[in-house]
């Protein structure tokens, strides 16, 4: 891994102001759960908890996977990467330090946003899952950031790499309910049983955010060390497929 | 010629600004048309909608619930709504949450107040039947509302003695002793802001530790704005002013 690669896409993030983003998307995010959960009758502070919660959460991951996908898309159109790839270092070590750079990005922006849902969830007497609910949002970055960086070098266009990226997450968060209805189906129509047989398959190499990144925890804080278990876990096996194809596509690529 | 261009689209503008007036002119008193509770999704629909998120699904669709008769700033009238729906969307936020107080709140005191008790609360007595009846966080005072809505509102006293009896046989140690003896106070000729007051006040006096401070608080106006009179109010300990500091 190159130090010089982490350290050039960290800046490059400083650059194109993710931070300044970032906070600008957290005060937009305090100010209108305050204003929509201020109107509920009682439980006022478990909308505010789960909307500022649940909506940070979704608006991080979008600035995440597009500074991931708009910076690697750069280094090819401006050929930055012919010219990183023409000095001493490997095409490994340059998707490894790239998703690293990645990776503490992610990790940043997770804790931002569990210092700032923390610290309202603590205020208002409901710190106990604090902890688990950040590193299943920390997990989930890190898992989107990764596929944000496979898809950009797998798709040329930014468009369609970000519209993939979308498409995955979704997909990711609503698994576990497709699953359940392959499953629990009662009703039958021509073609399923391929249709299940597909979906099966698919699943194989979804990773379940559903059950990785749950706001219920921030309000009742009813997980334990199995779902931090099944957390590592599962970022830590998917993050390794994911990695494995996007390095399969660039050492194959030609310049 | 670029003078010709330029006057052309100077008018052109001014036909664009024109029409849009016009269109502002037919529409500024067009007002949001309200068209009852709609008919809830499924639940596959409800958690899809937000990425899977239950409990945030609950949560948008829980304050769309008690938001759905505020059509362009007009108040829909409780009687004029579809109270069957209100009764499935209050079971299936139940699905997505069935930790939380808040659409049971809703059923007891908001939906519970409709101007037609008789045909539209039998939709909410069963869903506060099936939350009271859960083990845990104090839900037997919703099953202990269903009562009182069955007895006082619906005047339905052989449904009151049978959600009293329901009452009365989950009744456990730290639960108040007139949980156990409901069934006897349904029999009292009391009338029902009375049984209200007495109702309310009692789990005012033992369930606070429970509750959160907006529950409470909305239970103190409830009792001093909807049941008291201005007089009885005046004299109540319970909405005096220093009431809240005591």
């Amino acid at each position: 891994m190159s130090s010089a690669v982490i350290k050039y896409i960290l800046t490059a993030a400083l650059r194109d102001k993710l931070l300044l983003s970032v906070v600008a998307v957290v005060a937009l995010g305090i100010c209108l759960s305050l204003f929509l959960a201020s109107s509920a009758v009682i439980e006022q502070d478990q909308f505010t908890i789960v909307y500022l919660g649940s909506s940070l959460r979704i608006l991080g991951l979008i600035g995440l996977i597009l500074f991931a996908i708009f910076f690697i898309r750069r280094l090819f159109d401006a050929r930055d990467i012919e010219y990183l790839l023409s000095r001493p270092i490997s095409r490994v070590s340059l998707l490894l330090s790239t998703a690293t750079a990645f990776t503490i990005l992610a990790v940043g922006a997770a804790l931002m946003l569990g210092m700032i849902v923390g610290g309202i969830a603590a205020s208002s007497g409901h710190a106990t899952g604090v902890g688990l609910w950040f590193t299943g949002v920390a997990a989930e970055y890190i898992v989107m950031v990764n596929v944000a960086l496979f898809f950009a070098f797998v798709l040329s266009s930014p468009v369609t790499a970000g519209m993939a990226t979308l498409g995955f997450y979704i997909l990711a968060r609503m698994i576990g309910q497709l699953m359940g209805i392959i499953q629990n189906s009662e009703t039958h129509f021509p073609g399923q049983e391929i249709l299940n047989q597909v979906m099966n398959m698919v699943a194989m190499v979804i990773p379940r955010l559903d059950l990785m990144t749950q706001t219920s925890w921030l309000i009742y804080g009813d997980g334990g060390v199995q779902d931090y278990v099944f957390i590592l876990l599962q970022t830590g096996v998917f993050l390794g497929l994911v990695l494995t194809a996007a390095l399969i596509d660039l050492v194959r690529r030609q310049f | 010629m670029a003078r010709h261009q330029l006057t052309v689209l100077y008018i052109l503008l001014l036909v664009c600004v024109t029409l849009n007036i016009g269109m502002w002119m037919r529409t500024h008193q067009t007002k949001a048309h309200w068209t009852n509770v709609p008919k809830p999704p499924s639940e596959l629909n409800i958690t899809s909608s937000f990425f899977g998120d239950a409990t945030l699904a609950y949560r948008v669709w829980a304050l769309a619930l008690q938001n759905f008769g505020n059509a362009g700033g007009d108040y829909m009238p409780l009687k004029d709504y579809n109270y069957q729906y209100v009764g499935e969307w209050l079971n299936r936020l139940d699905d997505l949450d069935p930790q939380s107080n808040f659409a049971p709140f809703l059923a007891a005191y908001y939906f519970g107040a409709t101007q037609l008790p008789k045909e539209q609360i039998p939709h909410l007595v069963s869903y506060l039947e099936k939350v009271g009846m859960r083990p845990g966080a104090e839900k037997w005072r919703f099953l202990a509302h269903a009562v009182f809505l069955a007895r006082h509102k619906m005047q339905d006293m052989p449904e009151a003695l049978r959600l009293a009896q329901k009452l009365a046989s989950i009744y456990r140690p730290g639960m108040p002793a007139w949980t156990k003896q409901m069934q006897v106070l349904l029999t009292n000729e009391v009338g029902d802001k009375e049984a209200a007051y007495i109702l309310m006040k009692s789990i005012l006096a033992t369930e606070t530790a429970h509750m959160q401070s907006q529950e409470i608080n909305f239970m103190v106006d409830y009792i001093c704005t909807k049941i008291l009179t201005p007089q009885q109010a005046a004299a109540d300990s319970l909405c005096t002013p220093d009431a809240g500091k005591k």
